[in-house]
This record gives C-alpha cells, structure tokens and sequence, in this order.
C-alpha cells in the first residue's frame, strides 16, 4: 500500500498560519494503516497544532473514508464551505482530488507521501515499488532493481560491490547479489543473462490506467 | 350465505377496487415524486484550469463506437449479478415480468375492465396465461424453498421475507383456482380480489415496492454498476452542516446520530426498506466468495450496522457502536463492487454507519 510520513508540525502551521479556521481532514485508507492519517492521527494533529498555532485558531477534525474516490470526498462539501483552508492528511493522490473538488479553498498537505512499500514491523515501512509501469522482476527473482539498486540498474551490478554489499553504504545489501542468489537457488541463472534494454520511465509522465475486464 | 357472498362480491369488485386502483395511482406519484425530490441531478464535472471542456463526439462517431460500448456492455453483464448467477437472476426476471404481464394482460382482468370503465387492454389466449400462472406459482415456490433451505439465504432472514413472497404467491394461486372454477367459486374469487388487492398496495407500501424502485434504481440513479446509469444522485435532507463535538470514551451523543441520520433520511428509508435480502449481492463481495461467511454478505453487514442504527433511531449505546465495528471494517473493505440487482447503493449506506461511528471515535485503528 501507499506510506506516508506527516510532515514537522512546524512546517504545517506555517502553512496554514494566514487562515483562521482550518478543518483538518483525515482518510480512511492506505494512510490509516500506516499510521500517518486515520482518524488517530488527525485527533493527534489537531491537539498538537492547536499548541503550536494558538487559540486564535480554530481547528476542526474530520475523517473520510477514501480521499481519492469523488463520491466521498463529495460527502463533506457542506462542512468544507465554512473553512478557510483544509488539511489534508491522505496521499497526494488524495489532497490532490481534494484540492480538485473544491477550487475555491486552499488545500495543505499535511503528509509526505513516500512509497509504495510493505510492512516490516509496526511503523516500519520498506519502500518496494516505483510505479515505473514497466515490471521486471519475473527475471529478477522478485527483486526490483530499481528499488532497490542504488542506481536502478538494470543490467547486473556494478564495480562497487564489494563482499555482497553496496557501495553507497556498508550497511545495505546490493540488490545483483540477492537478485543472483535467489535465481541460482531456483535454478533459473539464466534469467539474469538476457540483457535488459533502457525502458522508457513511464513515471515520468503523468498516466491514466484504463482497466480492461475482459475475463 | 348466499346474499352475503353477492354483497362481498360486488363490494370488492366496484368500491373496493376502485379505491385500491386510486391508492395504487397516488401511490405511484407519491414514490415518484418523493425519489425525485430526494435525488438531485449530478453536477459536471467542474473544469479545472488549463483543461479544455469536454467535447460530446458527434453522431457518426458515436455509432462508430458502437462495437467498444457492446464491449462494455458485456463486461457489465458479465460483472453482475445477473452474470454471475444467471439461471436464478434470470429466472427472477422472468418471473417479475410475468407478475405485469399477468395482470394487464389476463382476460378476467380486460373483461372486467371494458365492463367497468370501457377500455381494455389485448388479452393473452387462456391457455397461455393458464401456463405463466403456473410457471410464477412455481418460482414462488421455488423462493420459498429457496430461502429455507439455502445456507446464504437463510441467515438473514425475517418472517417478512417469507410473508412478501407469499404475499405475491396468493393473487396467482386464487386466480388459478378460480380460472378452473375448482372448489366454490364465489369464495375463491373474492380471496382473489382481496389477496390482489392487498397485494396491489403492497407494491408501494412494503418492501415489495423494489418492484418499482428497481426502475429508479437502475435506470435513473447515477451508479457505474448500471448499464443505462442516469444521472441522479442522492442528495441531503438538510443542507446544514454540523460538525461533531467530541465525546467521552464511554458515552454517546445520541442526537449527532440521530441528525447524521436525518440528513439522509429518504436515501436510507429506502434503501433499508426495499432491500429484499435476496442476498445476490453475496456472489459480487470478493470477501464473501472467499470465506463463505454469511455475515460477509454486503446486506448482512448493512442491516447489522446502519439497520442497527435506524430502528433504534440513533439511541445506541458505545458498546452497539463498538459491535458494529467487525461488520462495516473488519468485515468490509468498501471496494464497492457489491451489485445490488434492483440498484440500492450498499457502499455509500455502508460508509454512512462507518461516518457515524467516527463521529462517536469509534473506528478501526490498525495498531498491530
């Protein structure tokens, strides 16, 4: 799923420091689960910029259910009209959809969308995926060396490993090594042979999925 | 005896049925008026800087597009309910057309109408209506069966279910008798009148009347799930907005409920009223498909947590609240996939008792 990270509190209430009544709005989906913008963490947020920006503001908490489908965020449209300005607490998908609906007020992040990753252990996320819309990892052993490369190579690993660690940092495993040792557990080395031509960074670009449900 | 089965006879034929025609005619502007007074018509999309408008592609495109809407078009069917389960969606189908053609089209009926009022519609051959009798008397019993014995059936069920299919099932059963002129006659034919009568109101004042909102359901409402979606969209009984004040860790605030459940009064009363858990939307919910739980049955999990709340008018205590944190979280993911064949709204009911019980900071938290 999506993590995010919510930003310094100092960097939210300077941001919504000119407005005087800010509703603080919550999503019930991937930044729920990962702890950045449920319910909780809107109560949390509140309480703390409450502290920070003064009683001369007025915050109110509200939480959705999902802040990229229209027919929720289109739920609250009689709440929002009596903000000066809105936080959001979803992904930039969601502020984004947001800020799309309702044009006329200011509309403030309130977290740093980071990845799409997994869950490692409570509040520890790994970052797993790009989006770059081109997977690979069938020929890689399930192991995204875009991700996890230091420079998202994709054709073996380069001069700086050194004892099946990267370069960039002693700690971190370089991601060829694993990518050879699990095709030669399962006997598929050949994989790692075929040469894998540039792609085109379809993440570059801004993209619309059309679902074909053909089955 | 005698006098007095000709005085009921010709008091449910005239009197009688001339005030249920007139209930069953204000009736249906009644519901009618009331669905289009509760929906509004969808707003455009609203243009956002930079973007051109968008463009309606013109006639010939249009028709040249025909091959990629059958496309769709079977992708639908194949994604609903009727394509998952088609012999039983089908066969309910067939058996809700039959019940309109079974009742303007008989020739009892026709007669009886030139008689009274001098029109009448073209009547079907006795032979054939005698056989589409006979095929609605087996489908009702086919339901009946149906919902005791089937496992995803029988969970949710209320003696009301039973009572509306049998409620239908009488009109037929009468009539045939009385087509055959089996046992007495005069007795049966005004237990025909009666149960149809009954039955004609039925249609709009009980649960039965999905016959009718099935036409607003999915025709007129706005829904991805529709083939011919209109574009109606629910809309709030009231406008203003309230914000919820917080509450304690153990009490509720019974009247933010009650107006949360206000504000979408007519949208809920229908949906909780025309649902006739028929449980079809068992087969769309992918969590249901995988477990085979009957309490994730999309219906299931809206009776149990905005039903809930409905019938107890938002006096629920914390620890009802906190129940029904299993059904619409735990037992729910709000994919809105769920397909309703008559077009109730499953997921936004679903996401109002949801709204509700975080007004009342009862929610799903995701602490391992």
């Amino acid at each position: 799923m999506v993590k995010a990270k919510q930003k310094q509190i100092s960097e939210i209430s300077k941001m919504i420091e000119p407005y005087k009544k800010v509703l603080n709005i919550g999503c019930g989906g991937c930044v729920s689960v990962c702890l950045a913008g449920g319910q909780k963490e809107v109560n949390v947020l509140n309480a703390e910029l409450l502290q920070v920006a003064g009683a001369s503001h007025h915050i109110e908490g509200y939480t959705i259910e999902r802040q990229c489908r229209p027919l929720y965020v289109e739920e609250i449209r009689n709440i929002v009209e009596q903000f000066d300005c809105l936080i959001s607490m979803a992904c930039g998908a969601g502020v984004q959809l947001m800020a799309e609906t309702y044009p006329d007020i200011p509309v403030f992040p309130a977290v740093n969308t980071i990845a799409i990753g997994i869950d490692r252990d409570v509040g520890v996320y790994e970052e797993r995926c790009r989006a770059c819309g081109d997977c690979i990892i069938g020929y890689t052993g399930g192991i995204c060396p875009i991700t996890r490369c230091a420079k998202g190579l994709f054709n073996g690993p380069c001069g700086g490993v050194q004892n099946s660690r990267c370069e960039v940092s002693e700690t971190e495993p370089c991601a060829w090594v694993e990518v050879y040792e699990r095709l030669h557990k399962q006997h598929r080395l050949e994989c790692i042979q075929l040469i894998r031509e540039p792609i085109t960074w379809q993440n570059q670009v801004q993209r619309t999925v059309y679902q074909d449900v053909t089955a | 005896m005698g006098m007095l089965n000709v005085d009921l006879y010709e008091f449910f034929r005239g009197p009688a049925m001339t005030g249920t025609l007139l209930l069953f005619c204000s009736g249906l502007v009644f519901r009618i008026v009331q669905f289009y007074l509760a929906t509004t018509r969808m707003p455009r999309k609203p243009a956002s800087a930079g973007h051109l408008p968008e463009r309606r592609p013109g006639l010939i495109r249009r028709w040249l597009r025909l091959p990629e809407k059958m496309f769709y078009v079977r992708t639908h069917y194949r994604n609903s309910a009727i394509g998952m389960m088609p012999f039983v969606l089908w066969l309910t189908a067939l058996y809700h057309a039959l019940i309109l053609v079974a009742i303007l089209f008989a020739q009892g009926h026709n007669v009886l109408l030139e008689m009274s009022w001098g029109f009448s519609f073209p009547s079907l051959p006795d032979k054939i209506m005698d056989l589409l009798t006979i095929i609605v008397i087996v489908v009702s019993v086919f339901y009946l069966v149906r919902r005791a014995v089937y496992n995803k059936m029988k969970f949710p069920n209320r003696y009301r279910d039973y009572a509306a299919i049998l409620a239908t099932l009488l009109p037929f059963v009468t009539g045939f008798l009385a087509y055959h002129q089996w046992f007495d006659y005069r007795t049966v034919i005004i237990c025909h009148m009666i149960s149809a009568q009954l039955m004609l109101l039925a249609l709009l004042y009980t649960k039965l009347g999905h016959l009718i909102y099935f036409f607003f359901g999915r025709i007129s409402l706005h829904g991805e799930l529709n083939v011919w979606g209109g574009r109606r969209i629910w809309k709030n009984d009231q406008e203003q907005a309230k914000l919820p004040a917080p509450v304690g860790k153990d009490s509720v605030d019974t009247q933010y409920i009650r107006y949360l459940l206000d504000q979408k009064k007519s949208q809920m009363n229908m949906m909780l009223m025309y649902c006739s858990r028929c449980s079809n939307c068992a087969s769309s919910c992918f969590l249901y498909a995988n477990s085979g739980d009957v309490s994730f049955i999309p219906s299931h999990k809206l009776f149990a947590s905005l039903g809930k709340l409905y019938r107890k008018k938002g006096e629920v205590s914390r620890d009802e609240l906190e129940a029904m944190v299993d059904p619409i979280w735990n037992k729910c993911v709000l994919c809105e996939r769920c397909y309703c064949p008559i077009g109730l709204k499953i997921p936004e009911m679903i996401s109002m008792a949801r709204t509700i019980c975080r007004s009342q900071g009862v929610y799903k938290t995701y602490d391992h």
